[in-house]
């Protein structure tokens, strides 16, 4: 990525987060969001995650990876870990050892 | 009359930066955690390729740590700009929440302040503020040292893990290459309070694939969430 495009890229996103942050302080102060509207975004950022989450695991060199996957053992190690410890700096480290294992077998 | 004791000096400015103080000190738990998820995306940024002080700089303007991972993840994959600046909104649209949340509770507060405060709300710093705004009256230095501790942390987590990232050799041996999946699977776990949440998770995940595999990358990430999030309002509507 160009240096160019690289700025671009960073300011936007930047202007991008202050917006969503900014807003309802200008807009939403002392108003009702409509109820269908409020539940619909409560589930987007689960949403959101999870399909990251599936690309990161199954789309590998531009493709659908399903058989043969070496990042599938350590996600479904990861799950089960984060499932019982809800601690995000934990599962960070579990994983990452879990990964480093992998690959020494033969991952 | 002059008094020689500064603990009974009760000018504004002094009740200021005690206010100051109280709010870095209850910003001790987030700086904990801030340091090393700082660090890791430090780490990460660098072995995507990005110099320190292009990660430090994303820390500085962006500030988000969820968005900075999937930017950097998304630039891996060789996805478009559109596409990263799209996703990161979607991830990112619950700020919209926070904010409205808090924006009632706030609007006796100085305009110029609010604006500033505004940059710098995170999940966390939510969480403290809103905790204590139930307690007490708002009070802008108070807030004022919670958030700046708070992105202070994250700034200096970056610096440094950008800084020794790049002397850690082989980065796959260390699975920095599977801290982001790590990440993302802690952070989908963390929203999975409900049943529905959980269906929600599985829709979106089959989704994107199904809408990948057939050809629509560009847009697969936000359409994928955005129909699996109504499939969640539907669903706790029964």
């Amino acid at each position: 990525m160009s240096e160019k495009l690289l700025w671009g890229l960073i300011l936007g996103l930047a202007a991008a987060n202050y917006l969503l942050r900014l807003l309802p302080f200008a807009l939403l102060a002392g108003r009702e969001v409509p109820p269908t509207l409020r539940r619909w975004l409560e589930f987007i950022p689960v949403a959101v995650l999870a399909a990251v989450l599936a690309q990161s695991i199954f789309w590998q060199e531009g493709g659908l990876r399903l058989a043969g996957n070496r990042l599938l053992l350590p996600a479904l190690l990861t799950l089960a870990f984060a499932v019982r410890v809800r601690s995000l700096t934990w599962t960070l480290l579990f994983g990452m050892a879990a990964r480093a294992a992998a690959g020494r077998f033969g991952g | 009359m002059k008094t020689s004791a500064a603990a009974v000096d009760r000018s504004p400015a002094s009740i200021g930066a005690e206010a100051v103080r109280e709010g870095v000190k209850d910003a001790f738990p987030i700086v904990l955690g801030y340091i090393p998820l700082g660090f890791a995306f430090g780490v990460l940024a660098r072995a995507h390729g990005l110099s320190p002080l292009w990660a430090t700089l994303m820390s500085v303007l962006i500030y988000s740590g969820s968005g900075q991972f999937i930017a950097v993840g998304l630039m891996g994959l060789g996805a478009s700009p559109w596409t990263i600046v799209l996703t990161a909104v979607a991830v990112n649209i619950r700020y919209l929440l926070l904010s409205a949340s808090l924006a009632a509770r706030l609007t006796a507060l100085p305009r110029r302040f609010l604006w500033l405060y505004a940059f710098q709300l995170t999940d966390e710093t939510f969480a403290v503020a809103s905790d204590r705004l139930r307690r007490e009256q708002p009070q802008p230095h108070y807030l004022w040292g919670l958030n700046l501790a708070a992105h202070l942390s994250w700034i200096g987590g970056t610096l440094a893990g950008a800084a020794f990232g790049g002397a850690l050799p082989a980065t796959e041996r260390w699975g920095i290459d599977f801290a982001l999946p790590a990440m993302f699977i802690s952070l989908v776990v963390g929203q999975c309070r409900r049943r529905e949440d959980v269906l929600v998770a599985l829709a979106a995940a089959g989704l994107t694939l199904l809408v990948s595999g057939l050809g629509g990358d560009g847009f697969s990430l936000p359409l994928a969430a955005a129909a699996a999030a109504l499939l969640g309002v539907i669903l706790s509507r029964e």
